[in-house]
């Protein structure tokens, strides 16, 4: 290799090496995990303008970067096609790089593997596309599992692509045949060794990819000693956590949420079924997904480690409203989280706060503040009169609310669909749940209201809380 | 003639006739349904609510939980339609008249008196290439429908909020958009296997005519139901109907399984059809390892396809029983397992991403040498591996339920096998660029589909093992990570590939040239639009977005790659406006095509363009290899002087060097030889 030529190549192999550098400088979480904490070497600032300077100058200069390797490729291949033309070489030695361009080649390898390491960061780093690194936060252990694993993919595939992509476009551009170049090309049918080649590497690198996520895997699904249970179920289109007795207290004081709050660092077990179809439990920031599958119980295991507010996302489709199929995952420290069970024992004894639990299934569809969702609003609903499809009108009294739950096609409220609402909350409500969630619905209404301080003086006559564990799930 | 000529051509338009003719037997078979059981004194159907419903003197609840009446007689209805549409349109006539002793017909066309040839197109024909070009259209508009719900709840998700559509029609529409897209695309295989295979082993039609002129009118009578669905209440499960949600969807899903089910006929007797026809009817001298690689990838899918296809209608055919006569398959309360569906359904349904896409790698096998006038490099490997990826196809179906139910270490052995697909995906990869390499590369439309095929299905491929390892897998599984990835895997290998075949095949198909720059403008649009669309899709599944969600958080910040995904979809869909125009108007304006504008050595290039009737008068003698481009010498086949019409000239594009090299094609047989 001519000495120029070499260090052209240089250059523009340390000009990438420098956009790297600039580019991983303020976030690269990958880099992160490997150096193993947050406040990396590689963290060069804080300072958002800086960053944004660095940034805006790294994307500039990747771009510029690639443009000129490109630039340099076809200044190449120009000089070399000359070349080629004007000695006519015979085509003898298929390592001859004035004929094949071999080194034309290798950089645009290069180049395109670096662009495609550099590109996921890239584009995470333009404002208002969703966040600044490639993955959602990691609040697992298991999370920092997988997303090593996925480090490694993407190395992988970034090399790969780099190797086809740059032979596949150094063909196009190398051996381009002239306008008016009827002749045909070399009569190269094959070459065992190269096939041979392709055909073992490649297995031999999805064999050690095998083996790692292989041991990986191993590692993130084993249980651990001190398991805190916790009973999920789901159902269209909701989901309700269930927390077991304490056995300190041996007091029935298990309680059920419609928001999972889990203790940072603990290992959580969660024992999932499905009341109806199936569902499927995914926290982004977890990593961890399992589908909740009705006549299973499946096994989610899982340990938070960054307190935060995350999010539940049902990911197989369950029907009419999968996509409001949420509920809201806390990671807290210990502190909140005692004061968080204090607060859920304390509301058992509330018949209200109970329902309010108890309806989250319902709220998909009812709306608290008027709207029109899917199926009427609750909100002054107790005690109005509802118009019937071709029954006039009826007083919403306790009876047509009951009714209404057990039986939801026996009167249609007029103007919405019927058959909409699930027919099955007889046998997935207990009698007494049923009160409490009638409880719940008056406490939407004006009269409702006026109706429950009268009956419960001080709290008083609150209705034993049977939520026992397995109440729910019937 | 006592009847007018207009109403004669009608009646010679066999769609027409089968829709009569269907439509009679769907209201004869709902009657005689209901007459039944209102004989074992059962519950009947009010047969007038349809036209009730059509009048708006009523409201058609089909989302209340389906009466099995009204599920049955509809049902019943829809099976009656079927039969009589295909008897109808004229399918099963020589069948029937053998069936009673008759003769039947020759099985060939025959111009009647007063009757426009464009007719037998819409009308049963054993032809193999009419068959074709009936699959190739039918394929072509189910896709602009498909992509035209595609393209409706795209712009619903480009904001978060919800606009115009609600959570049932979105629930409606990806459901139909996945079905009819499959529906399409085995079809687009349906048309290039019909149209090339029996030309490319030097057949002269395919083995059993009348049966390939059934397996395609059975397709349309499938799509209709399928369009049904929409109309008839919807369904809200997906294309993929897991019960027990398929259980309780509304009345659409019945259509659904039954459209889907009807389909499964088309595939396996095409697939049977074709198969016969790639053992029994290569001309002599053509061996396995010199048959174009394009039949190699249609024989592989053919084997798939035949034997696979049944376990999709088993799965379909098992939630429709569950809600005609209740036997619990798939509820748990009563002894079902839900988890068994999908063991089915996958062991289909994974193969047939391979039926999809082994023909289009085909393809892309085949014009690759072409354009770089060089021999397909690594021809049996590229050739076995397609027999590889066809086998290992059936080895990986559970990598589609690494989050279901079933035990979480059968995930392992799923994961290994599913990797090892890479490694004969990966020859393909190669062997494509050692063909590349050191080539005379002409970039031309059927070449740049080819090329953007090349970097669409390499893109697919690479996002794969992500999916494939179980500990990444868990994250992106069902989220728009994997929307992308197969997107892109479908519109690289089959998509882009079957416009390139498109482009390729046209001035064979009708001896016209289509404009290569609108094709080149196609293109651009197309991949451009196209890559957006998946790049974005790939980056909001990680971040988080699930598959099938009408609506998202706007704090989840996917409010602006949903915005580029829609652009890039609507450029996507937009460009196919450029190929439809470019099609139509070139096939009837476009000028006069050479009959080897491409000057390759295959079979159907040496013949005239638009292929006759019987493709060869006389068997051609195969007596070489196909790719032997840059020997000079080389001869593949030897064909009778009145097949031989290819001239070797460019006409296309004029140029004044002569051949340099043989063209591969011996004119006459040599003396002496």
């Amino acid at each position: 290799m001519k000495r120029p030529q070499l260090m052209g190549t240089l250059l523009i192999l340390v000009s990438f090496i420098g956009i790297l550098f600039f580019l991983t400088g303020g976030r690269f979480s990958f880099a992160r995990q490997l150096s193993g904490d947050d406040a990396s070497a590689l963290n060069l600032t804080d300072d958002k303008t800086v960053q944004f300077i660095l940034v805006t100058v790294g994307v500039l200069g990747a771009m510029g970067g690639m443009a000129a390797a490109i630039a340099f490729v076809i200044w190449r291949l120009n000089r070399d096609i000359t070349q080629a033309q004007t000695s006519a070489p015979e085509p003898t030695n298929p390592l001859d790089y004035r004929i094949y361009g071999h080194r034309a080649a290798l950089v645009l390898i290069g180049g395109i593997t670096i662009v495609m390491l550099l590109f996921c960061q890239a584009i995470s780093m333009i404002p208002g596309f969703g966040g600044q690194d490639i993955l959602p936060v990691a609040a697992g252990e298991e999370a920092q599992a997988i997303d090593r694993l996925f480090l490694v993919e993407y190395i992988v595939m970034s090399v790969i692509f780099g190797l086809v992509v740059g032979l596949f476009l150094h063909s196009l551009l190398y051996f381009r045949a002239a306008k008016d170049d009827r002749s045909d090309g070399e009569f190269i049918h094959g070459n065992t060794k190269l096939e041979l080649g392709w055909t073992i590497i490649p297995a031999i690198i999805v064999t050690v990819l095998g083996i790692y996520a292989l041991i990986e895997f191993i590692g993130i699904f084993k249980e651990e000693d001190n398991e805190y249970v916790i009973k999920v179920t789901g159902q269209q289109w909701a989901w309700s956590f269930e927390y077991p007795d304490d056995p300190d207290t041996e007091e029935a004081d298990g309680f059920v949420s419609t928001e999972l709050v889990l203790l940072q660092n603990r290992p959580i077990k969660l024992e999932m079924n499905s009341l109806d179809v199936i569902h499927s439990f995914w926290v982004p920031e977890l990593r961890v997904k399992q589908d909740v599958t009705p006549g299973v119980e499946t096994i989610y295991r899982v340990t938070p480690t960054v307190a935060g507010e995350y999010s539940v996302r049902c990911t197989e489709i369950c029907g009419l409203n999968h996509s409001l199929m949420l509920a809201d995952v806390l990671v807290m420290d210990q502190s909140s989280y005692n004061k968080w069970v204090e607060q859920k024992i304390a509301d058992l004894q509330d018949p209200v706060a109970v329902g309010q639990t108890l309806a989250a299934p319902c709220l998909t569809c009812h709306s608290l503040d008027g709207s029109r969702v899917v199926g009427p609003t609750w909100e002054d609903l107790y005690g109005s009169e509802v118009p019937i499809e071709g029954e006039g009108s009826v007083l919403a009294d306790e009876n047509y609310i009951l009714g209404s739950i057990v039986n939801p096609n026996g009167q249609i409220h007029q103007g919405y669909p019927a058959g909409v609402m699930p027919q099955n909350y007889a046998s997935t409500f207990s009698e007494v749940q049923l009160g409490q969630l009638l409880a719940f619905i008056k406490s939407q209404s004006e009269i409702g209201r006026q109706e429950l301080e009268a009956e419960s003086p001080a709290g008083e006559e609150a209705p034993e809380a049977d939520l026992q564990v397995g109440a729910v799930v019937n | 003639m006592l009847i007018p000529r207009p109403l004669r051509i009608l009646y010679h338009i066999g769609l027409l006739r089968g829709l009569v003719v269907g439509i009679i037997a769907m209201i004869a078979g709902m009657i005689l349904t209901n007459i039944v059981r209102a004989a074992f004194g059962m519950d009947t159907m009010d047969l007038m609510l349809p036209l009730k419903a059509l009048f708006g003197s009523t409201v058609w609840q089909a989302r209340t939980s389906p009466d099995t009446a009204t599920e049955i007689v509809t049902g019943m209805g829809a099976i009656f339609f079927t039969l009589g549409f295909l008897a109808g349109v004229g399918s099963m006539n020589d069948w029937f008249a053998w069936s009673i002793g008759l003769k039947g017909g020759d099985g060939h066309f025959h111009p009647k008196e007063g009757i426009p040839t464009w007719t037998r197109y819409f009308s049963f024909d054993t032809n193999h290439k009419v068959v074709g070009i009936q699959y190739g259209l039918t394929s072509i508009l189910v896709l602009m429908v498909g992509g035209l719900f595609a393209l409706i709840f795209r712009t619903e998700l480009a904001q978060p909020g919800l606009q115009f559509l609600n959570n049932q029609q979105y629930n409606n529409y990806i459901g139909i958009h996945g079905l009819l897209m499959i529906a399409a695309v085995l079809l687009g295989v349906g048309a290039l296997s019909n149209y090339l295979v029996p030309i490319m082993i030097g057949a002269q039609d395919m083995a059993f005519p009348r049966l390939n002129g059934f397996s395609y009118w059975i397709g349309v009578p499938a799509a209709i139901l399928l369009l049904m669905a929409l109309p008839m209440g919807g369904f809200d499960t997906g294309w993929t109907a897991y019960p027990p949600l398929s259980v309780k969807a509304p009345l659409g899903m019945q259509f659904v399984l039954l459209s889907i089910f009807i389909l499964g006929f088309q595939s396996i007797v095409g697939s049977i059809n074709l198969l016969v026809t790639i053992f029994m009817m290569r001309a002599p001298g053509m061996t396995w390892f010199r048959m174009p690689i394009f039949v190699w990838g249609v024989l592989a899918a053919s084997l798939l396809q035949f034997t696979a296809t049944q376990f999709f209608g088993l799965a379909f055919i098992s939630v429709l029983i569950e809600r005609w006569v209740n036997i619990p398959f798939y509820d748990p309360a009563r002894g079902g397992n839900v988890t068994l569906y999908q063991h089915i359904f996958w062991f289909y349904s994974h193969p047939t991403v391979y039926i999809w896409v082994l023909p289009g790698l085909g393809v892309i096998s085949e014009i690759l040498p072409v354009f770089s006038r060089k021999p397909l490099f690594g021809y049996k490997p590229i050739a076995l591996s397609s027999m590889a990826i066809a086998f290992m196809g059936y080895l990986v179906w559970a990598h589609h339920m690494f989050t279901s139910a079933m035990d979480p270490f059968l995930r392992l052995p799923f994961m290994l096998t599913t990797l090892t697909i890479a490694v004969p995906t990966g020859i393909k990869f190669f062997n494509w660029i050692g063909t590349l390499w050191g080539g005379k590369i002409h970039i031309s439309t059927p070449m740049l589909f080819s090329l953007g095929a090349f970097i669409l299905f390499l893109l697919g491929g690479l996002t794969g093992p992500p999916n494939g390892l179980v500990v990444t897998g868990i994250h992106l599984h069902d989220t728009h990570w994997v929307v992308a990835h197969f997107h892109i895997t479908v519109f690289g290998g089959f998509l882009f590939s079957f416009l390139s075949a498109i482009y390729f095949w046209f001035p064979k198909m009708t001896g016209k040239m289509f404009n290569e720059f609108l094709g080149r403008v196609h293109f651009w649009f197309m991949f451009g639009g196209f890559a957006t669309f998946a790049l974005s899709l790939f980056r909001i599944g990680v971040l988080g977005m699930p598959r099938r969600y009408a609506d998202y958080d706007s704090a989840w910040g996917f409010g602006s790659l949903n915005m580029l995904a829609t652009i890039g979809a609507f450029t996507a869909g937009g460009s196919m406006l450029i190929f439809i125009f470019n099609m139509a108007f070139s096939a009837r304006y476009g000028v006069k095509a050479a009959p080897n504008p491409w000057r390759s050595r295959s079979l159907e290039w040496q013949i005239a363009s638009p292929v006759p009737e019987f493709n060869f008068s006389a068997i051609p003698e195969i007596v070489g290899h196909p790719y032997d481009y840059g020997l000079p010498g080389a001869v593949y086949a030897i064909l009778s002087p009145e097949d031989q019409v290819a001239p070797l000239e460019d006409a296309y594009t004029p140029l004044d060097q002569p051949e340099a090299v043989g063209s591969g094609v011996a004119a006459v047989p040599v003396a002496g030889d």
